[in-house]
């Protein structure tokens, strides 16, 4: 896990114990303004802005991923589907000569 | 037995219709937690708590008693589509939130829409030469164009992002564009010689897409334009001086602006001010405008008269009609809207909008009421030209019914033009006297003013020439102004110079507004009228005067933008660079020549002027042809309709109309010169 709140993250030096933030429902991000904002996804369509690398690192370990890529699954299937209606249209048109 | 066939495929059509409206219901129709509750301020709490879950289709049919407004999430997920995707309560109404998706939006409209074409009747087959490379360079400008208008598309889907890597979201709109483009010239090939005699469907079917800023028709067109610019060098150079112009406009320093609200202009106008968007909407204008030309010019002496005009008042009458139903329940109201692809969705009520006009399934009521109008002028035109009074019980059901759209349209630049354009064409057709011409000519000269002057209120010359400084100068920000011991404001004593001069005042005043004061102020007081006094003076019998101030108020050119535009179809650096009171909802400059000012500056203003002249001037002795052109010009003036896709196509189809044996006076000489074309 720590690799991937490096990776979307990024490097920091601050060390805490994200379980006890996950468990405590009072807990209040500081935002850091040196911290450039990510938005962050997850598997359910949820969007987020984080402020600071903290709650970057909370969301990440709650499973929210940074790219867009790994949420659109649906969209990759539509696209292949679309690819394959393609290629059986142009192929009737060929063989029917339309 | 073809006949037979045909039957068995016109059926099955339909049914892929219906099936195209139901089925996206039922798409996630399984609801998870299951049937969802009947909708009362008990049970919102279920409703919010269980956001994409209960699907659209169970919900109406649990629903059926209760009183509710739709509208749609258009930021759903593919998987969220068609569910309820929220619930809003407010004015005592509930609102509930149908989730719609992008890629799917793209797909179901595209299929729906393409399968209506596809019922314009088989002609022989017109083979469109490079169409796979022009769908792939149509597809490019498709991805740019999402690109470049990232912020519109990230309110319409939650995940958009314009990094292309993995984007799988892009790539299936992008091979969704693929493939319709592939349908379209597979069914376009076929129907190209009888394509014209439908073209009035435009005005029924908008071809907007709900999620994209992008219209059916534009991206067909300009595919078209695509692969005629690849056949010919003209267009070629055309299309690099496209380049050429659009270049100098991103070298403006005109301010950028990621999102601009286009609300009724969607699917024709840019939603955001960048690099991107210039040199995409320059490029798609050009090809729009090449490929509608290229299909009118080969296709108009193709026109079966008597099916066009019966098309057009079909039209016309499904235009009262659709809008009559779709006011009538908010489930119709949002099927009109997303399946006829209208730019907002058509009004809830029947009454007229601020008292004054309804638009019905129309975004302008300015604009369905020159299509109502013109559709009364060709129809009644030819009849009177070819002498041919009678009209069928059928034709003149369907000639009411368009009279009673006009009406509500509340026109009335349309219906007055109408009116005299129609006495005009009676003079020139029916009465052969010379005298009696004259005499009828002299007497409507003399009616029409006396007409305005027994309805209307006529103000004083000082207050013509002024009014629209007033307006302009009360929509810009002049509150620091002081007022008198009477309660007058500058503006009121008439101190125009004075006040732009107000250093506090000055940088609140637009440059056109600075130019209008200064041009009114040190104009010799002759005979000779002023610019600012004739725009004044013009804009206060038509009702422009409001509106025509506003624009001035805001219209803030540099010298350069001025003679040369800041780009087509680019209205948000005009809108949003320079404020004044007048910066919320869409307020339009409410000519298209104002703008187009914006657009392509008084430069490219002066040649679509010469272009009009010169039609005018090469087909003077096709008088009904000349009679639709002032139409136009007379009807372009007052109204915004040139920004309205459908109005665009109609303008650049009259525009064509000299190539029509019907308007031509059947002398000798123009009989032989039609057979020789």
């Amino acid at each position: 896990m720590d690799s991937i709140i490096k990776k979307i993250c990024g490097d920091s030096e601050i060390t805490f114990d994200l379980e006890s933030i996950a468990s405590n429902p009072n807990f209040v991000f500081t935002p850091d303004e040196n911290y450039q904002s990510l938005t962050l996804y997850n598997t359910e369509g949820g969007v987020i802005n984080v402020n600071s690398w903290l709650e970057c690192a909370n969301y990440v370990n709650g499973g929210w991923f940074s790219s867009v890529s790994d949420l659109i699954n649906y969209e990759k299937r539509l696209f292949f589907t679309i690819v394959f209606v393609t290629v059986v249209f142009e192929l009737i048109r060929k063989t029917k000569k339309l | 037995m073809i006949n037979i066939q045909q039957k068995q495929v016109t059926v099955i059509k339909i049914l892929l219709l219906f099936a195209l409206i139901i089925l996206p219901l039922l798409l996630n129709s399984k609801s998870e937690n299951g049937s969802p509750p009947i909708l009362n301020s008990d049970s919102i709490g279920s409703y919010e708590s269980n956001i994409c879950v209960y699907s659209f289709y169970d919900f109406i049919r649990n629903n059926a008693d209760s009183e509710y407004e739709i509208k749609l999430d258009s930021t759903s997920s593919i998987n969220c589509h068609s569910k309820v995707n929220g619930i809003g309560y407010a004015n005592n109404q509930f609102d509930v939130y149908m989730g719609s998706n992008i890629n799917l939006d793209f797909l179901i409209q595209s299929a729906f829409w393409l399968i209506l074409f596809s019922f314009i009747p088989i002609s022989k087959k017109y083979v469109l030469k490079n169409s796979k490379i022009s769908i792939i360079v149509s597809v490019l400008l498709f991805i740019l164009h999402i690109r470049s208008e990232g912020e519109f598309y990230r309110l319409n889907s939650k995940s958009f992002t314009t990094d292309l890597a993995e984007n799988y979201l892009i790539f299936s709109l992008a091979a969704g564009m693929y493939l319709l483009l592939l349908v379209f010239t597979h069914l376009f090939q076929n129907r190209f010689d009888n394509f014209l005699n439908y073209f009035p469907f435009v005005f029924v079917l908008m071809g907007t897409y709900n999620t994209l800023n992008l219209n059916f028709f534009l991206v067909c067109f300009s595919y078209l334009g695509i692969t005629y610019t690849f056949k010919s060098k003209g267009l070629k150079l055309g299309f690099v001086a496209v380049l050429v112009v659009s270049w100098y406009w991103q070298t403006q320093e005109n301010a950028n602006f990621t999102f601009f609200d286009i609300d009724k202009l969607k699917g024709f106008s840019s939603s955001s001010y960048n690099d991107g968007s210039i040199i995409y909407w320059a490029l798609i204008y050009y090809f729009f405008c090449v490929g509608l030309i290229h299909v009118y010019k080969n296709n108009i002496k193709k026109i079966d008269m008597e099916i066009l005009k019966k098309n057009f008042l079909i039209s016309g009458a499904l235009v009262v009609m659709l809008s009559i139903i779709s006011s009538t329940g908010t489930i119709l109201n949002l099927l009109t809207y997303y399946y006829l692809g209208l730019n907002k969705t058509a009004s809830k009520s029947f009454a007229s909008v601020s008292g004054n006009a309804w638009r019905g399934i129309s975004s302008s009521a300015e604009g369905v009421g020159e299509f109502f109008a013109f559709t009364l002028l060709l129809v009644v035109g030819i009849s009177l030209k070819n002498k041919k009074i009678q009209l069928s019980p059928f034709t003149v059901v369907l000639v009411l019914i368009n009279l009673f759209g006009l009406y509500k349209s509340n026109n009335f630049a349309s219906i007055s033009s109408l009116v005299i354009l129609l006495v005009v064409a009676f003079i020139i057709f029916i009465i052969k006297s010379k005298i009696i011409k004259i005499s009828v000519a002299l007497g409507v000269m003399f009616l029409i003013p006396f007409a305005y002057y027994l309805t209307s209120t006529i103000p004083s010359i000082d207050f013509l020439n002024r009014n629209l400084i007033t307006e302009s100068l009360n929509i810009s920000y002049t509150d620091s102004l002081v007022n008198n011991q009477f309660g007058q404001t500058p503006v009121d004593e008439g101190r125009f110079l004075e006040v732009i001069l107000m250093e506090d005042i000055n940088e609140n005043i637009s440059s056109s507004l600075e130019y209008l004061v200064t041009t009114y102020h040190f104009s010799e007081r002759n005979s000779l009228p002023n610019l600012t006094s004739v725009i004044s003076a013009v804009a206060y019998p038509i009702n422009r005067s409001e509106k025509w101030g506003i624009f001035f108020a805001k219209y803030n050119p540099s010298l350069e933008t001025f003679l040369f535009g800041s780009g087509i179809n680019q209205l948000g650096n005009y809108y949003l660079d320079h404020p004044t009171k007048s910066n919320t909802g869409l307020v339009l400059p409410h000519s298209s020549l104002f703008s187009y000012l914006i657009y392509i500056g008084i430069f490219g203003l002066l040649i679509i002027m010469s272009i009009f002249i010169y039609k005018i001037i090469t087909y003077k002795s096709s008088y009904l042809y000349i009679i639709f052109l002032v139409f136009l010009l007379m009807n372009l003036i007052k109204s915004d309709s040139a920004l309205y896709i459908n109005n665009f196509m109609l303008i650049i189809f009259v525009l064509q109309l000299h190539d029509l044996s019907e308007l031509r006076i059947p002398t000798e000489q123009n009989n032989k010169e039609f057979s020789n074309e």
